[in-house]
């Protein structure tokens, strides 16, 4: 096992960057991830549907959000497991579909920190969002995590 | 580990109870919905950190999660999603054809682990319409056998109906 180094509240600068995280979105993923969240909505499995519908006026399927807020879970968790913290909130606006053909970029940097008396209860914020190839911002939240050391 | 048991209602198909789901305008604030344990086996754990592309030892790895600060396996933050789905009846609006998820929140207290049962509270908290499009707004209370909160989920759908 890697040595695990600690992340230290004190020494988080406000502006921190983390390093983004990509992911390429096919109906293939979104229908395995429909499988493993038990969320067969036909918005996302189910391209006839869609097409009848004209879902959000292109008629294609769209990837779960909760698979979106996922991804925007990881690229925190991936930096503050390690470092011995943990996921205190997790939040995100949906503002644009990912459709199958997408590739989402996530984003995060640090924009609050939160001391408090007891420092295994201090905690940071970070901004959070996502853009698809073309720039657009598809999701954009916040999630805090809590620093004890 | 025993195999995962999802309840007897549970539908993949969401056609088949549709015309059994009331609309936005039958749904009233405050009211709550029956909802059936859940136990988390290691099987969805590892399915849910496939879906969504999160490899994380601390899913994952015994060892690792074992010397890391969860002193064992836990399962991802948003392990919520199939608890929620497996445990609300398959005629709830979270299940409607067309909705849409505009966002949500969740609050997190201990973490779920492999073998908990999990328990959900749902509660309609709000409705509401904006631009024309009919939200709806639950809040969901998901604990362990022990009573301890996993997560406080506070989020709703654009309804199609």
């Amino acid at each position: 096992m890697a040595e695990r180094k600690l992340l230290v509240f004190d020494e988080i600068p406000l502006g921190y960057e983390l390093t983004p995280q990509t992911k390429h979105v096919t109906q293939e993923k979104i229908t395995k991830n429909a499988e493993a969240s038990l969320d067969y909505n036909p918005i996302h499995i189910d391209p006839e549907y869609c097409k009848r519908i004209n879902l959000l006026g292109k008629g294609t399927t769209i990837a779960h959000g909760m698979m979106t807020l996922a991804f925007m879970g990881k690229i925190v968790t991936d930096w503050v497991f390690p470092g011995g913290g943990w996921l205190k909130w997790l939040e995100g606006k949906f503002i644009e579909p990912v459709r199958p053909g997408d590739t989402i970029t996530v984003y995060a940097r640090v924009t609050e920190k939160h001391p408090r008396p007891k420092k295994e209860e201090n905690f940071v914020v970070l901004e959070v969002w996502c853009e698809n190839q073309t720039g657009q911002k598809v999701a954009v939240g916040t999630v805090a995590a809590t620093i004890p050391n | 580990m025993a195999a995962e048991k999802l309840p007897e209602w549970f539908e993949k198909d969401f056609f088949v109870h549709e015309k059994e789901q009331r609309g936005w305008d039958e749904l009233v604030v405050g009211e709550e919905y029956e909802t059936v344990p859940f136990v988390l086996t290691e099987e969805r754990i590892r399915l849910y950190a496939e879906g969504t592309e999160d490899l994380s030892p601390y899913y994952l790895d015994e060892e690792t999660a074992r010397n890391s600060q969860f002193g064992g396996l836990i399962a991802p933050p948003t392990i919520v999603v199939p608890i929620v789905f497996a445990s609300t009846p398959p005629n709830m609006w979270i299940k409607m054809p067309g909705a849409i998820n505009p966002g949500q929140r969740l609050e997190f207290g201990v973490p779920a682990r492999p073998g908990d049962t999990i328990y959900c509270k749902v509660k309609l908290i709000d409705k509401f319409i904006k631009r024309n499009k009919k939200y709806t707004l639950a809040q969901m209370h998901i604990t362990n056998q022990k009573g301890e909160t996993i997560c406080l989920w506070t989020g709703g759908l654009i309804l199609p109906k």
